[in-house]
């Protein structure tokens, strides 16, 4: 069993859906998945400015399925599973989930079964301990590094590899000056700036200057052994 | 909804478990993380399409239940949560295990009722398609990588910052010999990544859906909140 | 082993013409006015329409030891639309794949064609309604050409409009038709498309094809252990992958209609007129090949994986090593012409065989970092053999086992011609088919995820140099083509070729399937009931 693969983190919850109706007389099931879908994408999504957050989702489990030729089983709840893979301690990264997606959090869900006492991180924690589903197998198909480390090395290969083309066949006097410009404008060892914005689809939006987004401004938060 | 993140694909299946078959699943599961059956997954590496994949085990009397009013639930089989982000098509994705580690795929899923196998591909992929869940939600820190772009940025990024950091103080030709060495070493880990291309008719959906969420930004969801 | 009814598929699922002596093609395209007219019409030319029978070899028709080769054949494939004009009930066509019934301009985005090759580009042929009829000839002269065309037209003619051959290829003369022909240097054919490669070397090599078993070596599907070399390293693929009605690679029968004798011994058929930028493609071998080590015909050879005269990078790493390779195929080919002693002429036989083997005998195994022939040339993107298991021996069930359900067969010839002052403008490029059992599984699939994109080589957005659809747009130098490729040194630093322009675009073309000689008699006949 594990929820780890080196520095990298799986976290699955299943999070039960109230029985009954919204106010707006929908049900929690509907009321959430609208919320869900009109959640923006990409740079927006709240999942983008949670540090060190690789990739993230949520569905809804409405049912599970039947097999045909089986026993029959259906779900007496619908569910709202969360699914991260992370780096470093899942306690920081749902702290910070808390801190920088909590209205989002609260409107979606206030649609479960024991949110309702949530107020601080703290409580927030102690609620997905409730839900969390263990994962058995975790594969790491890519690497674990923190997140700033992968877009800023992202970020350089780019730059880098537009470099070699554009360099190709220089006497080493003018490839070496060429290249100590190239190092102080794009500094491989900062890993803040420049470098790619998380969650970014296009070239153009990845490099684009967001001065107020708050991953780079948030410590990379290091290698650690946390017991997680 | 969407299960596309630029190049990352999210799949979501869930399926039950033969009973009895749980704590053999579990068995398989440690045994995956160790040596023993560390060789069965290489195919899994080699294929590389794959960021981060997961399998859970939900034992049929421990879906959270987290209020004495909530209905508990009541079935048959313990479940088996399958998730994964990869890059490319699903047709891509369910084909390349179907055809090429077929055996190890079977490894996780053949305690599962209703299980066809990888081989033949038709049924299995009708199999995965009856118990995929569409994502409502989904994001990828890096939708223009995929998870061979991430590492091959990983490995060069720190020999390019041990070039920069002396690249100054080297004579001409020795800076030249370093580079050309980097180069050279590093050449497999060179390339330009860019928007993923069209990979299957859904594009055009996610395509749309961005427009139209350019046209109509989003309600916050404080606002929205229906209760 | 699969045997297939030679007899009742159609000639080209199994020949390519050109290799036996049919230089000359022209395709045509049906539309059907009448269903009556088309199943009379069909039943009148069915009995034209050449099949897969064997063929004797072209010694034996110099003795008069056999009957003689057709001198023009006769083939057809209907376009989904097609199938539904001729009378096909509509429960028959919906089992039919999804990508066949959108045809190659619905599928227009997965396949890349965008910029110059978008659809609205296309020629005049492809901007009315659907096309329903593909008629190809090939002749083994320009007087069997004219022949055939000529009886065929007739035959149209008959139908009194209920069947009308299409204007609007964009070519010269009365535009009813494509022209093609293999490529003439003095008076001689020679094998060679407007880039100047040597083309149509490899097919894949599938159970029951009908080729001589030597040729399982280099088409065949990669096998673990085996030396690529001899026929220890390969076996046929399964007929599935080609031709309908039979178990494919994954051990089940691809898809079928109802009822199924209607796609049995049939297949898909991708008809593509490609375009190319001769004049571009010159211009920047020469401009990048100055840079080069090696050169011009390095630089091509770089690209496409093979020397401009056939020979595979992987077996020869420089101009002279290729020369002397193919100077040694001509070599044997001319003394096994002149032998008389049959022993030493099955001896030659014997070794011209195994030389003309080596140019396909070779499975990347031993150059996975592509120092030799680069990862992202155009025969090992379309073709990676063992390449995809990255040395990772037993990853994969089989070595290429990401590969054998991509294989395509090609068929097809060059049209218009590319004489040193031609510009871009020029009408010249080559007539494109491939013939696979899944459409989307097979060609698409190629196109999109090898042509068009490098993941699966470790590539980023990579495409391939020589036909991918390079970005028009460099993305620091909006105007400037946008294309790069990168050529890996091996023990040396690798070479980039930025500003690759697009050399290829698409002029049109459509998704057809070519039915068995009994599903051509049911259409004629009107008889096709799927209940």
């Amino acid at each position: 069993m594990s929820d780890r693969s080196g520095q990298a983190r799986s976290l699955v919850v299943l999070s039960p859906l109230r029985s009954g109706v919204t106010a707006a007389g929908e049900s929690f099931a509907y009321s959430a998945r609208r919320l869900l879908q009109g959640l923006p994408q990409g740079t927006g999504s709240p999942f983008a400015s949670v540090p060190d957050t690789y990739m993230a989702r949520w569905y809804l489990l409405d049912d599970v399925r039947y097999q045909g030729g089986a026993r029959e089983d259906h779900l007496n709840n619908r569910y709202l599973a969360l699914l991260v893979q992370h780096y470093g301690p899942t306690d920081r990264w749902l702290d910070n989930l808390w801190q920088y997606a909590q209205s989002t959090l609260q409107a979606l869900y206030t649609h479960a079964w024991g949110f309702d006492q949530v107020r601080s991180a703290e409580g927030w924690r102690h609620y997905i301990e409730r839900c969390r589903v263990p994962t058995g197998y975790f594969f790491n198909g890519s690497n674990d590094e923190p997140l700033m480390t992968q877009l800023k090395a992202l970020y350089l290969r780019q730059q880098f590899t537009a470099f070699v083309m554009q360099h190709q066949g220089l006497p080493d006097t003018q490839l070496q000056a060429a290249f100590v410009a190239w190092a102080a404008e794009h500094q491989p060892d900062n890993l803040t700036a420049p470098t790619w914005q998380p969650g970014a689809d296009t070239l153009h939006e990845a490099t684009a200057v967001q001065a107020d987004h708050a991953p780079t401004a948030q410590p990379a938060g290091g290698r650690t052994d946390d017991g997680d | 909804m969407s299960n596309i993140a630029g190049k990352a694909y999210a799949m979501n299946v869930v399926t039950p478990l033969k009973p009895g078959q749980r704590w053999l699943a579990r068995l398989i599961h440690w045994l995956a993380g160790t040596r023993l059956l560390r060789s069965k997954l290489l195919g899994l590496r080699t294929l590389s399409l794959i960021h981060y994949a997961g399998w859970a085990i939900l034992p049929r009397r421990r879906w959270p239940r987290l209020d004495s009013a909530q209905p508990s639930e009541n079935l048959h089989y313990d479940y088996y949560l399958f998730f994964s982000n990869f890059n490319g098509s699903w047709e891509q994705y369910v084909d390349s295990f179907s055809s090429a580690i077929p055996a190890g795929l079977d490894l996780m899923w053949w305690r599962n009722v209703g299980y066809p196998g990888s081989v033949p591909r038709n049924p299995f992929h009708a199999y995965i398609e009856h118990n995929q869940f569409w994502t409502h939600h989904y994001y990828s820190a890096y939708p223009l990588a995929t998870s061979n772009d991430v590492k091959a940025a990983c490995r060069l990024r720190p020999a390019l910052c041990e070039l920069a950091s002396r690249a100054d103080r080297l004579s001409a030709q020795e800076f030249g010999q370093r580079y050309r060495t980097l180069l050279t070493e590093q050449q497999e880990h060179l390339g330009l990544v860019a928007e993923s291309p069209v990979v299957s008719l859904a594009h055009q959906a996610v395509v749309e859906r961005r427009r139209v969420e350019q046209t109509e930004p989003a309600v916050p969801p404080a606002q929205e909140s229906g209760s | 082993m699969t045997v297939i009814d030679l007899h009742d598929v159609q000639g080209n699922l199994v020949k390519p013409y050109g290799r036996y002596g049919y230089p000359l093609a022209r395709y045509g395209f049906l539309r059907i006015r009448s269903g009556d007219a088309a199943r009379h019409w069909l039943q009148a030319v069915l009995p034209h329409v050449t099949t897969g029978a064997p063929w004797p070899d072209r010694r034996a028709q110099q003795y008069g030891a056999a009957p003689p080769l057709p001198e023009a054949t006769l083939n057809l494939a209907f376009s989904a639309a097609g199938l539904k004009a001729i009378g096909v009930p509509e429960k028959s066509l919906d089992a039919l794949p999804e990508e066949f019934r959108l045809g190659m301009r619905g599928r227009c985005d997965l396949l890349g064609d965008d910029g110059p090759s978008a659809p609205e580009h296309w020629d005049p042929i492809w901007q009315g309604p659907a096309v329903h009829v593909w008629v190809s000839i090939n002749a083994r002269s320009e007087a069997a050409l004219q022949r055939q065309t000529a009886w065929l037209q007739d035959s149209l003619e008959a139908t009194d409009g209920g069947v009308e051959l299409l204007t609007g290829h964009r070519g010269p003369g009365d535009d009813c038709w494509q022209e093609a022909g293999a490529l003439t240097e003095q008076g001689r054919v020679v094998p060679r498309e407007h880039f100047g490669f040597v083309d149509g070397i490899s097919d894949p090599y599938f159970e029951g094809c009908g080729q001589p078993p030597e040729h399982v070596i280099g088409e065949g599907k990669p096998q673990r252990g085996g030396n690529p070399r001899d026929a220890s390293g390969w076996a046929p693929l399964a007929t599935g992958e080609f031709v309908l009605g039979y178990p494919d690679e994954a051990d089940e029968y691809p898809l079928s209609a109802l009822p199924q004798i209607l796609t049995r011994n049939g297949t898909f058929l991708v008809y593509r007129k490609l375009h190319q930028n001769v004049a571009s493609w010159r211009r920047y071998m020469s401009e990048m090949g100055r840079n080069f080590p090696g050169g011009a015909d390095a630089l091509a050879a770089s690209m496409a994986g093979r020397w401009p005269n056939g020979a595979p990078l992987s077996e020869c790493p420089d101009q002279a090593s290729a020369d002397a390779f193919m100077a040694e195929l001509e070599r044997l080919r001319e003394a096994r012409r002149l032998a008389t002693e049959p022993a030493e002429k099955a001896r030659l036989d014997k070794a011209y065989a195994c030389q003309q083997q080596r140019l396909k005998a070779f499975n990347y195994a031993d150059d996975l970092a592509g120092g030799r022939c680069p990862v992202g040339a155009h025969i090992r993107r379309t073709n990676p053999r063992g390449a995809l298991e990255y040395g990772q021996e037993g990853a994969f069930r089989t070595p290429a086992a990401l590969t054998d359900r991509r294989r395509l067969l090609r068929r097809g010839l060059p049209y218009g011609s590319s004489p040193p002052e031609t510009t871009d403008a020029d009408e010249h490029g080559i007539i494109l088919m491939v013939l696979n059992a899944s459409i989307k599984r097979q060609f698409e699939f190629v196109q999109q995820k090898w042509i068009n994109y490098g993941n699966d080589f470790r590539l980023g957005n990579e495409r391939d140099p020589l036909v991918g659809n390079q970005p028009l747009d460099d993305a620091e130098v909006p105007g400037q083509p946008g294309g790069h490729y990168k050529i890996p040194g091996g023990a040396q630093p690798p070479w980039f070729c930025a500003r690759l322009p697009r050399f290829v675009e698409t002029r049109g073309g459509d998704y057809f399937f070519l039915p068995s000689l009994s599903a051509l008699h049911m259409l004629a006949a009107g008889n096709v009931d799927p209940t």
